[in-house]
């Protein structure tokens, strides 16, 4: 038995039975992790409201050799979410964002960057950064960190320079320029290439002042998809879901 | 472990909340009650899934069709209270507090398990609006009953002259030191002039 402490980002909160809940949270040191919370369903429960999406809290849980789910102890909540889970827009971000997360962080490990990534991205939502925005940002790094985005360099095939476009080949592995990339792959217009550097260089909250125009973060959106779908060989529920709701809506 | 036992303990570890352990010693307590006890609920189980069916009008769990909450003419039926699940009408009847008919979503918008509006009671909610005044949200205060509610918000204000939302809050009987500060804030939000 291991007892441990650390400030953590929820990323998700089911109910377990008729009086607890399962929590999947993100820690530096510890990764991506899921606990029971004892209680937690229960009415007059103080961990009911602290447990709730993007959340940050001091986390205290207990490891048990050979269980999969550990015990939360102890939360206390440090930065609430509620900022922007009043909108529909937010919500289904939040729950894209942490699903993103879980699909990309392996249970266990150490997650001091992507904590870091999630933790600025929130962050820079609460203080008013636009959805879209942030979630580009977001997607951008955490494909970055995840060794799988193919960041804009020169043209592998020819060598000329990207800036004037670019061709997503190879099934979202490489950038190449538009006359070697062929007919098929994705095409990142100039503007999707000056947010990919623009983001290589600076922290989310001045990436505002850069002035990106919807049609670059819907040029990006794309782009990160085509990687993320290749990489995971799925499409993260939450996204659709996010797709199909705000096009009812 | 006998193959009866077993197929009972595999059975009951596969209702929701139940697991393996668990299921076992619900298995070995039916072993143990007298086997009239036994028989009354495997024939209990049979009749719910022989004559239950959900109401055409409002899902609610009926062996009639319209429910008797559909079917009483004294309710007010400019006003319809949308839940999630077909249990949730029982704690609300039983304030008494609302009189006007119901709408079960069979569901909740849930992102992360990939449930989207597609999977819920959203179209017979739409087509039950002629007449109606007021449609209260009464879905739960977590993010899956959060995103249906203002995602049915949208779609139900153009339609409705009041769309209203279940107040959060303490629960009453509780403590204010003991409240968490999400709950404290949305109550501070939602205060009310006395």
């Amino acid at each position: 038995m291991r007892f441990r402490r650390a400030e953590a980002l929820i990323l998700d909160v089911q109910p377990l039975g008729d009086a607890d809940r399962i929590v999947a949270f993100l820690t530096r040191e510890a990764g991506s992790l899921r606990g029971v919370a004892r209680g937690a369903r229960r009415r007059y429960s103080r961990h009911a409201g602290q447990l709730q999406l993007l959340s940050k809290v001091d986390l205290q849980w207990l490891e048990r050799e050979g269980r999969e789910l550990a015990r939360v102890t102890s939360v206390e909540l440090l930065r609430p979410a509620d900022g922007f889970l009043g909108t529909l827009e937010g919500l289904l971000t939040a729950s894209y964002l942490a699903e993103s997360v879980r699909a990309f962080a392996p249970e266990g490990e150490p997650q001091e960057l992507l904590y870091r990534l999630l933790d600025t991205t929130v962050e820079a939502l609460l203080a008013g950064t636009g959805p879209g925005l942030a979630t580009r940002y977001f997607e951008v790094w955490l494909l970055r960190l995840a060794g799988v985005f193919p960041f804009p360099s020169p043209c592998p095939v020819c060598g000329a320079e990207l800036a004037g476009g670019a061709r997503l080949v190879g099934g979202g592995e490489s950038l190449v320029c538009a006359a070697c990339g062929g007919p098929g792959g994705e095409t990142v217009p100039p503007e999707a290439l000056r947010f990919l550097a623009a983001a290589a260089r600076l922290p989310l909250p001045r990436m505002a002042a850069e002035g990106f125009t919807a049609a670059a973060l819907a040029a990006v959106e794309r782009l990160a998809t085509a990687v993320r779908r290749h990489f995971l060989q799925q499409e993260l529920r939450s996204y659709q879901v996010m797709a199909r709701t705000l096009q009812g809506a | 472990m006998s193959d009866p036992l077993s197929r009972l303990v595999g059975e009951l570890a596969r209702l929701p909340g139940i697991g393996p352990k668990t299921a076992g010693r619900l298995a070995h307590h039916l072993l143990r009650v007298p086997e009239a006890q036994a028989r009354e609920l495997a024939a209990a189980i049979v009749e719910v899934k022989e004559k239950l069916f959900h109401c055409s009008r409002c899902n609610a769990i009926t062996a009639v069709d319209p429910c008797r909450f559909c079917a009483d003419e004294g309710r007010d039926r400019t006003r319809i209270c949308v839940v999630e699940e077909p249990f949730n009408i029982q704690p609300i009847e039983r304030t008494g507090e609302f009189r006007g008919l119901y709408h079960v979503l069979l569901g909740a918008l849930s992102p992360q398990r990939g449930i989207g509006p597609d999977e819920l009671a959203i179209p017979q909610l739409l087509a039950r609006l002629d007449g109606v005044e007021e449609v209260v949200l009464a879905t739960n205060p977590n993010v899956e009953g959060e995103a249906t509610a203002l995602y049915l918000a949208r779609l139900l204000r153009p339609r409705v002259a009041h769309v209203t939302r279940l107040a959060f809050g303490m629960p009453v009987g509780g403590d204010i030191e003991f409240t968490d500060e999400v709950t404290l804030a949305r109550s501070l939000a939602g205060r009310r002039e006395l």
